[in-house]
């Protein structure tokens, strides 16, 4: 778009500040969506190169072919199945119960007082590795389903937490003084003001919370290795030296993870939106 | 109590005297309460010392197994043993050996891979998409890898730990790369600066704090590669306390060796905070 076309919104925005965001024409927009299939291919082209020139083992890096072809058998034994849905049911239900740090995080942020009793615990925690509970966690709850709940529950909900006592922390005073000044008891000012503006910090630690959680899950699974979850499958290859299975199920892992990360922060972008009307 | 007129608060008399004085003054509306560094201080040190008094009473009087939950006495006496028995400090020396040489290869390839991506388009196009993603991929994922390939010893630590800072660093710097304002780079050039002096006498500083932030992220990210290393390969270091801990169910060591990381975590950020602080001060005096 060029710079003296401009949109209603554009009026009063002086010249200087900067570009505009820019909208692009239709052959731009497809060609910045192909940069993820093309470098994909090109991943694919180097990986495939690397192995036919060097020729290494196998057991230390299979060809590209070799790990489709694995990735095809464990479909069809449905052992992919399996792994997904094994996986999946310990993040889903781990995700819910850590959806109770949200009003707990709305509260912590309304009272200062609150909020300097509970910080040196929450940041503690935060600034923890959460991979550090797992060995507790494996100690306390056995090698079972529980401790993978526990793990989720636990990495994700102290960052979501703090998001959203974040979140409230940040509502301009301003905007709660006029909402005050126009008659607005504690809870309509809550209700009307402080949740909206909270809104994006909610979702930014709903999204941060579903990456954490993800990878509370994925610790567990690889230190225990059950079979039947994907990072059990992974380790359970890498123990009989199955190399090529094991580098189906971590691409899987990968696809899965950056499908989590692109899905949330779609979700993010969709709860701000609002905001990013007024700052352009 | 929802419509409350102050009276003249800024040195106004209401137009009517005492018209107001019936109405209670508003309490704390408006505005956050505000502690001073001493209260803050004060509740802090008594916030602590209840929650470790707490703990001790549940561990203690509770009917909680210990292998849940040992007293605060326990856990400060399996420190007090693993010091003794000279495990503490040496694994620990190891471990912060292995961090701070991961941590320096890591600043060494990120930061000027940082400002050339940043600053040549080419590379920006070609290389982003792969840092992104494994900036965005879960570091813990890479360890089954790098078990078979390097092995379980100090090499995979050394390089879980590069795989997990550099990224963090480099997405910040690159970022922080092409926010320098255009209009800096336009009148550089118009008083006929070549690339070289673009890129010292305006890119450098103007990325400075950007490069603060990465070496940052870098040293919490990396903190975290640490971590999933150590519980890994267990063969020496933190990890080795822990992995021997688990296996004896001795559940005193495994707080005492979390409550240890947490102050090298803490430890950690708050050197690269003061550091930063320096950085900074002495650019300041340079100008």
């Amino acid at each position: 778009m060029s710079a003296t076309a401009s949109t209603p919104t554009d009026i009063g925005t002086p010249e200087h500040i900067g570009p505009r965001r820019k909208t692009g024409s239709l052959g731009k927009r497809i060609r910045s969506r192909l940069t993820g299939p093309i470098s994909l291919l090109v991943f694919l082209g180097v990986w495939q190169a690397a192995v036919t020139l060097t020729d290494p083992d196998p057991y230390i890096l299979p060809s590209p072919g070799a790990v489709w072809d694995a990735f095809i058998l464990a479909v069809e034994n449905g052992e992919v199945w399996a792994a997904m849905k094994g996986s999946a049911g310990p993040l889903a239900i781990g995700m819910l119960f850590s959806l109770i740090a949200v009003p707990l995080g709305l509260i912590i942020g309304l009272s200062p007082t609150l909020d300097l009793i509970t910080s040196p615990y929450l940041w503690g925690f935060f600034a923890l590795p959460n991979v550090a509970f797992a060995p507790l966690l494996i100690l306390i709850t056995g090698f079972s389903t529980t401790t993978s709940i526990w793990m989720v529950f636990l990495s994700a909900s102290v960052p979501l937490c703090l998001s959203c006592k974040d979140g409230v922390q940040a509502v301009d005073t301003t905007l709660v003084k006029a909402g005050r000044s126009f008659g607005g008891g504690r809870v309509a000012v809550f209700v009307k003001v402080i949740a909206p503006c909270s809104l994006p910090f909610i979702a930014s630690g709903i999204r941060n919370a579903i990456s954490r959680g993800f990878v509370g899950l994925l610790s567990v699974e690889l230190l225990i290795g059950t079979k039947g979850t994907i990072g059990g499958e992974v380790i359970q290859s890498g123990r009989v030296y199955d190399t090529a299975r094991m580098f189906a199920f971590i691409l899987l892992l990968i696809a899965i993870a950056l499908l989590l990360v692109s899905g949330s922060r779609w979700l993010e972008t969709w709860a701000s939106r609002w905001r990013e009307e007024v700052v352009i | 109590m929802t419509t409350t007129l102050q009276p003249g608060t800024d040195g106004r008399r209401p137009l009517v005297p005492g018209a107001f004085r019936r109405q209670r003054m508003p309490h704390r509306r408006g505005r956050r309460r505000v502690f001073t560094r001493r209260q803050r201080i004060v509740v802090s040190v008594l916030n602590l010392t209840a929650f470790f008094v707490i703990w001790q009473l549940i561990a203690t009087y509770g009917n909680v197994p210990t292998l849940f939950l040992p007293s605060v006495t326990d856990v400060w006496q399996a420190l007090v043993d693993l010091n003794n028995e000279g495990i503490l400090w040496d694994n620990l020396w190891v471990s912060l050996s292995i961090y701070l040489i991961g941590l320096a290869i890591s600043m060494v390839i990120a930061i000027p891979l940082g400002l050339m991506i940043g600053g040549i388009p080419v590379l920006d196009k070609a290389l982003s998409t792969y840092i992104w993603a494994l900036y965005t991929l879960p570091r813990i994922v890479l360890m089954p890898l790098l078990l078979v390939w390097v092995g379980i010893n100090d090499a995979a630590r050394i390089w879980i730990i590069v795989l997990s800072a550099v990224p963090a660093t480099l997405v910040v710097i690159m970022e922080g790369v092409k926010t320098v304002d255009n209009s800096l780079l336009v009148a550089g050039r118009s008083f006929g600066a070549s690339r070289y002096q673009l890129f010292s006498k305006i890119v450098m500083p103007a990325t400075v704090p950007f490069i603060a932030i990465g070496v940052r992220m870098g040293v919490t990210r990396g903190l975290l590669g640490l971590f999933i290393g150590e519980i890994f390969t267990g063969v020496n270091g933190i990890g080795y306390i822990l992995t021997l801990a688990q296996k004896t169910f001795d559940s005193a060591t495994i707080y005492a060796m979390l409550l240890v990381f947490l102050f090298f975590c803490i430890a950690m950020v708050s050197a690269t905070t003061w550091l930063e602080r320096k950085v900074m001060e002495g650019r300041r005096q340079l100008d």
